[in-house]
């Protein structure tokens, strides 16, 4: 152990430690839960298809409707429940989205386009929307908090969504190089009903 | 005019000489700091760190400080707030940032460490962790290149020329139109991410993944021999080959898929870990690093 009478050694030792630690932690995490090989410090990306283009859809589902939303890459939350999505955070999430208000302009097309209160124009797109590149791509990755107040008031022309089931899924694209077909895959996905 | 060559040519040796011979720790220091404010620039990291609105206040009022004390660079109590402050934004972004992002969080460890370090063995602390980092990464990611199934068989490569515009440059060299192929392909990738309709694609060119196949086994040579030689002692004669695969390396992946933060991490830990007798090495490192900067401003 002579070699550790310098210090520079015993940092050296330190950080590798740390380093080979987070690496272990990274792969188990890996074999075991849902995160994402391209995050988390475990240096896996470009090595597995699994991970990449993931997204989270938000359904509202009653008796006559079914409105499907895709939010944003903008929010910090949504970000880590879509690269490490577990069932607590995602209930964590769902009870959020739940408290929050939701509205829909029914003079605009297309009308089961939620959104939710505030910020107003956040969360975009429905099942039945197709969107342009420009308003996909427009929205980059970034990491604001949502926020935790939920207004009083309901902008004028707007109505408030009513909904007995909020559903929040995580899918992945999966491609199948033998019959060259791309489809989705459900990761996850967690619902809460409204009493 | 041949001797006022002659002597001009002199006069330039002797200063090229100079520049690339000062010792590591003495430059390192401050091109990390420069590089690391590029990077904050240059990357997404500006956009998803904006819950952390003082860490470019702090770079941008230590970079002062830097310029009116230049010998704060080697000070621990300089580096420490910056290391600190940069490990919060990590914590919270652990799973959003990128690898790179994390690897600069060791790197900038690394740097504070150095300074409590003896000068005279300084260089070679920042010389031995700095070809450990670059063999780490390398190994950790053909570990799992070599355990996944997606790597070798070319189907990541695959995925990612049907659904990156990462690899615009293809639409030179294919001999079919790749960007309207792209278009098509990412709308559909839109729609099924939308709709969750799923679609075909028996209509790409069998080159495309021929390609793949071939590119995925060329990055996986270059890396796994990066990991092998990056991990010798300098003792061995083999090594010298070593700064050579990097800079192919930087060049032939980075400068593609435009990776700001690996590449100038690479340019670093690759500058590191060279020696004062390696002035040509250094100046190679110097003018990929230069000649990229300039293409991304």
């Amino acid at each position: 152990m002579a070699f550790l009478k310098h210090k520079e050694y015993i940092f050296s030792i330190t950080l590798f430690s740390i380093i080979t630690l987070i690496v272990i932690i990274h792969f188990l995490f890996l074999q075991t839960s849902l995160l994402s090989p391209w995050s988390g410090g475990g240096f896996a990306m470009f090595s597995y298809t699994k991970g990449s283009d993931r997204q989270i859809h938000i359904h509202f589902i009653d008796d006559e409707t079914h409105c499907a939303i895709l939010p944003p890459n903008k929010y910090k939350e949504l970000l880590k429940i879509k690269h490490f999505p577990t069932k607590e955070n995602l209930e964590k999430m769902i009870r959020y989205l739940n408290n929050m208000t939701w509205v829909y302009n029914p003079d605009t097309t297309p009308k089961t386009r939620p959104y939710m209160l505030p910020p107003l124009p956040t969360l975009q797109k429905t099942t039945y929307f197709q969107n342009t590149f420009n308003e996909y791509f427009r929205f980059t990755t970034s990491g604001n908090n949502m926020s935790p107040n939920t207004p009083d008031m309901i902008p004028e022309g707007y109505r408030k969504l009513l909904y007995g089931r909020i559903d929040l899924i995580i899918f992945e694209p999966v491609l199948d190089f033998n019959n060259k077909k791309i489809s989705t895959k459900e990761l996850i996905k967690v619902s809460h009903y409204n009493d | 005019m041949t001797n006022k060559l002659i002597k001009l040519f002199n006069a330039f040796k002797q200063y090229y000489s100079h520049i690339f011979s000062v010792t590591s720790y003495q430059f390192i220091p401050a091109l990390t700091y420069f590089l690391l404010i590029l990077h904050y620039y240059f990357s997404s990291f500006s956009k998803y760190g904006v819950n952390y609105p003082f860490m470019f206040s702090m770079f941008t009022f230590s970079l002062f400080l830097f310029f009116l004390f230049p010998k704060l660079i080697n000070n621990f109590y300089f580096w420490l707030p910056l290391t600190g402050y940069y490990w919060l934004f990590l914590f919270d972004y652990w799973v959003i940032c990128q690898n790179h992002d994390i690897l600069w969080g060791y790197w900038l460890l690394a740097i504070t460490a150095s300074c409590l370090v003896p000068t005279e063995r300084r260089s070679k602390f920042l010389s031995v962790n700095a070809s450990l980092f670059i063999a780490f990464v390398f190994l950790i990611s053909i570990i799992h290149k070599t355990i996944s199934q997606d790597f070798l068989s070319g189907h990541i490569m695959y995925y990612q020329f049907l659904f990156s515009t990462k690899f615009l440059f293809l639409d030179y060299l294919l001999p079919f139109d790749y960007l309207e192929l792209l278009e098509t392909t990412l709308t559909n990738l839109l729609n099924l991410q939308e709709n969750l309709e799923p679609f075909s694609i028996e209509f790409i060119p069998q080159k495309l993944r021929t390609l793949a196949i071939i590119f995925a086994k060329i990055v996986y040579i270059l890396e796994l021999l990066i990991a092998i030689l990056f991990f010798f002692p300098k003792k061995f004669k083999v090594i010298h080959y070593r700064d050579f695969l990097l800079l192919t390396f930087i060049c032939a992946i980075y400068f593609i898929l435009q990776l700001n933060g690996f590449l100038f991490l690479m340019v670093l830990l690759g500058l590191s870990q060279t020696s004062t007798k390696q002035p040509f090495i250094r100046f190679l490192y110097i003018s990929i690093l230069l000649f990229y900067i300039t293409l991304i401003t």
